[in-house]
């Protein structure tokens, strides 16, 4: 058995990256994800892998996607601002299908806003941040060990599918300290990417399997649309790739999907949360629960692709849905439209820079329900 | 506030905004300046002082200032 | 124009910027903001780019500033002046403006030399009339101390750490001074905040040429650094006095020399007081300070001939 230790949000995301076989990381400094660089500083070289502070954002995943082309798993983390600078360079990342891992620990924006308060603003601009219709995976973590598990998760999926995986982290859970367990090697899975069976005529962008520079093949990679041999295309030939590419993704929503799911079975009302407001919604669904009341918790890990299907089912018997999250409301759209008006869907935000606390939730989920039992 | 006088000048110090970081200190040409064991700045050599100014124009916090009695106030001239 | 003593009683002027902000005690930054805008007679308009300065001057909810002051991102400073000025030129050229009105930007070495050059040089080249100033400190320091272009060569930042397999930033600094020099802008200066006299001057001339202009001004942290937080002006001084920051600026072209030590220290005296090199005195680390003192005797001596003398 491993022993307890106090860890830190950000050293857990990087511990997690080695874990899963990282081998590259370059980023900026940037509050408040500079200590997943600064650890990796300290600790990749000792197991053989290099870490580079580049000169900006832009600067960081594009050396992150060389170093993908190079053979290495690759990582580069940031927050908004830096987040904002990496946006052309993640279409690239989706187009050219570079696995490479790219951290963003939400800070309360828009622009500088405030650098050392939580926020969930980022959701949607993970998903549709850069230009063009594109593939993305994104996923988040509410607990220090969740962020181990979700950091080792998001490079098993950017391996095997050949896709950017986005990790949707926040201030507080980047600066949180928490006594943890932290998987032992081998515990966890770890995915690498899986190589053609022979070089000879292969298709470089024809499917999941990768060939990097260097092992022979010719290769030709471009964000100018192209064809599986990396050739520039246009006309049918683009839109089929761009389709397949899409298709990759957004065909295993439902397989992509990792959540948790509480007392889903006879909820009159479902809370979807995510992310640091899940653990709030732990302490509130066990209030209201010991209250008597019928509530319901979706804890998702996956937002993007979106799980539709599995909101649509986890809502069918519920009256009421409260989306609590650290904005203006973002995720909260995307279950309305799953759920398609059959259900009230309630958006519960924050753009403080402090926390939705339990009792907010809890306040809120009691008022809709004796409200609607009234009616 | 604390108030050094010599002549018609005088030097005037504000501990409370003082973070002793001796910059004053080391710029001051006539070193009439210390740190004392509080770490607050202190004219311990008042005598030597001309008046030049440089510590109220270095000092970062404005803790330090420099005046002439009765000066007049540039709006009521 | 007065001089220098006279401004530094005129009220005002005195109040662009302002104490109660929240930067450390020893911090050279406030002091080499201070002695610039001290010395700028004209009116002026700041710009601040992401760094220890905004930051600890724009504390919620306050400021320090008491002038026409704008921050808009890390990389940016430069566009934004030049935008500025742009457009002062403008309202000047309709006679909609009639005061002469000084843009001076203030960027750390993370916002100058790295993320920021690609604006600072494109503001450069188009030829705006502007005074970037960089308040060089050596590092990250807002992020807490990482290694950063200007960082020296076998300095431990948090990104460059010393260890078994590395013994602090194995790369050089890059030079910027002779970069933005390498723009053609009329005036290009380095100075530090421990030569107060030398940096108002040197602002005073950089306000008056007409077209870019830049000061690259040594500016001590005590927490990067490691020293204490007493000592600023005198470690900043021992960066001149071993020349590892010569005092020097380039007027249209032409280089010179603004002060030279009547015996050169050697570099030990400016490594020493800082922790970030107290790696560099343990045993079997001797050749790395010779390195460090042929590069600086290198520099210095290439700085000479380009000088010729002229002082
Ligand atoms: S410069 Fe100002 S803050 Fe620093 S020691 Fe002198 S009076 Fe105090
Ligand atoms: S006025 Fe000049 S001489 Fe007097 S204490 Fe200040 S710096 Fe020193």
């Amino acid at each position: 058995m491993r022993e307890q230790e106090l860890v830190q949000g950000n050293e857990a995301c990087a511990r997690g990256a080695i874990y899963a076989g990282c081998r590259f990381f370059a980023g900026y400094p940037i509050t408040p994800s500079s200590e997943i660089m600064e650890y990796l500083a300290r600790e990749l070289p000792k197991v053989g892998g290099i870490c580079l502070q580049m000169e900006d954002e832009i600067a960081s995943l594009s050396a992150v996607i060389g170093a993908s082309w190079g053979g290495a798993k690759a990582m580069t983390a940031t927050s908004g601002p830096g987040f904002s600078l990496m946006q052309e360079n993640i279409g690239y990342a989706a187009i050219t299908e570079t696995p490479c891992v790219i951290v963003d620990a939400q800070r309360a924006g828009p622009s500088t806003g405030q650098p050392t308060k939580a926020s969930q603003g980022d959701v949607m601009q993970a998903r549709w941040g850069t230009h063009g219709d594109h593939p993305i995976i994104v996923l988040t973590a509410s607990w220090v060990r969740e962020v181990f598990e979700m950091t080792v998760h998001a490079f098993n999926l950017s391996e095997r599918y050949r896709v950017p995986v986005i990790l949707l982290l926040d201030e507080v859970l980047a600066h949180l300290r928490e006594n943890v367990v932290l998987p032992e090697p081998g515990e966890l899975d770890v995915i690498s990417r899986r190589h053609p069976e022979r070089l000879e005529n292969f298709k470089p962008f024809f499917d999941e399997t990768m060939v990097t520079f260097g092992e022979g093949g010719r290769l030709m990679v471009t964000g100018m649309s192209h064809d599986e041999f990396g050739f520039p295309a246009q006309g049918k030939k683009a839109a089929e790739q761009l389709q397949r590419i899409l298709k990759k993704i957004e065909s295993r929503a439902e397989e992509l999907a990792i959540y948790r799911a509480h007392y889903l079975d006879d909820a009159d009302a479902v809370i979807v949360s995510y992310g640091i407001t899940s653990r709030a919604v732990e302490e509130s669904v066990r209030v209201l629960r010991a209250e008597g009341l019928a509530v319901g918790w979706l804890d998702l890990k996956t937002l993007w692709p979106f799980p539709e299907k599995l909101i649509r089912s986890c809502t069918e018997h519920a009256q009421y849905v409260l989306v609590p999250e650290l904005n203006a409301g973002q995720l909260v759209r995307e279950v309305e439209r799953a759920v398609g008006g059959r259900v009230l869907v309630e958006h519960l935000g924050r753009l403080d820079g402090y926390l939705i606390t339990p009792e907010e939730i809890a306040a809120r989920v009691y008022d809709r329900v004796e409200c609607l039992k009234g009616a | 506030m604390r108030r050094y006088e010599q002549g018609s000048f005088f030097l005037e110090i504000e501990p409370r905004r003082c973070k002793g970081c001796g910059v004053c200190v080391q710029s001051c040409p006539q070193g009439v300046l210390t740190l004392n064991s509080e770490g607050k700045v202190e004219a311990t050599e008042i005598a030597r002082c001309v008046f030049c100014g440089i510590c109220e124009q270095r000092c970062p916090d404005f803790a330090i200032s420099v005046h002439k009695e009765r000066i007049l106030q540039p709006s009521l001239v | 124009m007065p001089n220098t003593k006279e401004l530094a009683h005129h009220e005002e002027i005195q109040k662009r910027f302002t104490g109660a902000h929240a930067l450390c005690a020893g911090c050279g930054t406030p002091v080499c903001v201070r002695t610039i805008l001290n010395a700028i007679e004209e009116p002026v308009v700041v710009i601040n780019a992401t760094g220890c300065l905004e930051v600890a001057t724009t504390r919620y909810p306050t400021t320090a500033w008491n002038v026409p002051w704008i921050h808009v991102a890390f990389e940016n400073a430069a566009a934004v002046a030049s935008g500025i000025e742009a457009a002062y030129r403008a309202l000047r050229r309709r006679g909609k403006i009639t005061k002469e009105i000084r843009v001076v930007a203030f960027g750390g070495d993370g916002g100058t030399y790295d993320i920021g050059l690609q604006a600072l040089s494109g503001a450069l080249e188009r030829g705006h009339r502007f005074l970037y100033v960089c308040y060089d400190n050596e590092a990250y320091m807002n992020t807490g101390n990482q290694r950063s272009g200007a960082t020296p060569f076998a300095a431990q930042t948090t990104t460059a750490p010393t260890g078994e397999k590395s013994f602090g930033k194995p790369q050089r600094r890059k030079d910027l001074t002779e970069i933005v020099a390498a723009h053609h802008v009329p005036y290009v200066a380095q100075a530090s905040i421990s030569d107060w006299y030398d940096l108002a001057v040197k602002a005073r001339k950089a306000v008056s040429v007409d077209g870019p202009a830049f000061l690259n001004v040594l500016s001590t942290c005590p927490r990067g650094w490691g020293h204490p937080t007493d000592q600023s002006i005198k470690i900043a001084r021992l960066g001149v006095e071993t020349c590892y920051w010569p005092l020097y600026e380039i007027i249209d072209g032409q280089w010179h020399l603004n002060y030279m030590p009547e015996e050169r220290l050697p570099i030990v005296e400016w490594l020493r007081p800082q922790r970030r090199f107290a790696h560099l005195f343990e045993p079997g680390n001797e050749a790395l300070i010779a390195q460090i003192q042929q590069q600086v005797d290198e520099d210095w001596e290439k700085l000479l001939r380009r000088c010729e003398g002229r002082a």
